[in-house]
C-alpha cells in the first residue's frame, strides 16, 4: 500500500490528530487511520538539570511553602536552603518546567544549569 | 486475538490483552495499539510483544490515569512480572525508535532481561489492518527495520 496524504480507502484528505505522544493520521470520512509516536523534543531530552537558589531571596511563608512543596523539606530546612543558596532539585526537563513555574509564582530567584532552552 | 500469553493485570498494565503487553491507555493515545492489535503475527517465534509509545531511551506507560516515562531498567522490572516472560525467548518492542541506538532502550532492556530484544530502528507505523512498517515518515520512504539486540551488547552502567 502506498501511503499518501489522502485516505487509501475513500480518497478523502487525512487529518492529523495528536494526544500527548500519540500521532494519528485519520480519515474523517471513513475512519481509516495510520498511527505512530511523536514525542516533543523536551520529552526526549536526557539532560539532568539542576535548579539552584541564588542571592536575593528572603524567606517568607509563601516562598517557604513553595520550596517545601517541591523539596518535601520542612520550613526550617527550606529556610536554610534559601540562606545557603542550595540546590532545589535535579531532574529532567519536564520536571524543571513544573518546578520553575512554582518557583516563579513564589517570586523565588534561581538558576538552572546547564542552560535551559525551554 | 492470536497468541498464548495469558491476560496480565498488574496495576501498570491494565488494558493488556491476550497476546501482548500493552502500555497504552485509551483514546487517541491507543490508536497505535488498536491498529497493531489486528496484526497477524502476535508473539512471533516465542517472543512477547510489548506495545508502547517509545523513543531511543524511554517508553511511555499509562498508569493510574497518569503518563509515566520509563527507562529500560524500570520497564524490565515490569516485564519480568509478566507470567509468560520466563518461558519466552525474548521481547519484540512494538515501540517507535527503541532500537535506534546501539546504546539505547532496546540494548539496555536486553541486558536487563537477559533475553534478546527486537526493536524498530525508526518510527513504527500501524495501519488499521494490523500491518506495520518502520520508517521515519508516514509515506514509508525512509525505511528502517527491526534490529536484534542480544544481552551483553553494551554494559549496564550506561543505561539512561
Amino acid at each position: 500500500m502506498v501511503i499518501t496524504d489522502k485516505c487509501p480507502e475513500c480518497s478523502a484528505a487525512l487529518e492529523e490528530k495528536r494526544e500527548g505522544s500519540a500521532l494519528t493520521y485519520i480519515c474523517s470520512k471513513c475512519g481509516w487511520s495510520v498511527a505512530t509516536t511523536d514525542f516533543e523534543p523536551i520529552d526526549l531530552d536526557q539532560t539532568v538539570y539542576s535548579i539552584t537558589l541564588i542571592d536575593g531571596n528572603v524567606p517568607s511563608k509563601r516562598k517557604l511553602s513553595a520550596l517545601s512543596k517541591i523539596t518535601g523539606k520542612n520550613f526550617i530546612e527550606c529556610s536554610t536552603l534559601i540562606k545557603t543558596n542550595g540546590v532545589v532539585m535535579s531532574g529532567k526537563a519536564r520536571k524543571v518546567i513544573e518546578y520553575r513555574d512554582i518557583l516563579n509564582d513564589a517570586e523565588l530567584k534561581f538558576d538552572i544549569n546547564p542552560h535551559f532552552k525551554y | 486475538m492470536k497468541g498464548n500469553s495469558p491476560l496480565f493485570e498488574p496495576h501498570a498494565m491494565r488494558g493488556a490483552r491476550v497476546g501482548d503487553i500493552s502500555f497504552m491507555g485509551n483514546g487517541r493515545k491507543a490508536d497505535f495499539a488498536r491498529n497493531a492489535s489486528r496484526r497477524k503475527d502476535v508473539d512471533p517465534d516465542g517472543l512477547i510483544d510489548v506495545v508502547a509509545h517509545g523513543s531511543a531511551y524511554i517508553i511511555e506507560i499509562e498508569s493510574g490515569g497518569k503518563t509515566i516515562c520509563l527507562n529500560s531498567r524500570e520497564a524490565g522490572r515490569l516485564i519480568k512480572k509478566y507470567p509468560a516472560f520466563k518461558k519466552s525467548k525474548g521481547i519484540r518492542l512494538l515501540s517507535c525508535s527503541t532500537g535506534s541506538s546501539s546504546e539505547g532502550f532496546a540494548q539496555h532492556l536486553a541486558n536487563s532481561l537477559g533475553k534478546v530484544v527486537f526493536a524498530p530502528t525508526k518510527r513504527l507505523w500501524a495501519l488499521p489492518n494490523g500491518h506495520m512498517y518502520v520508517s521515519s515518515d508516514r509515506y514509508n520512504t525512509d525505511k528502517g527495520e527491526f534490529m536484534k539486540f542480544i544481552p551483553g551488547g553494551v554494559k549496564h552502567g550506561n543505561n539512561r
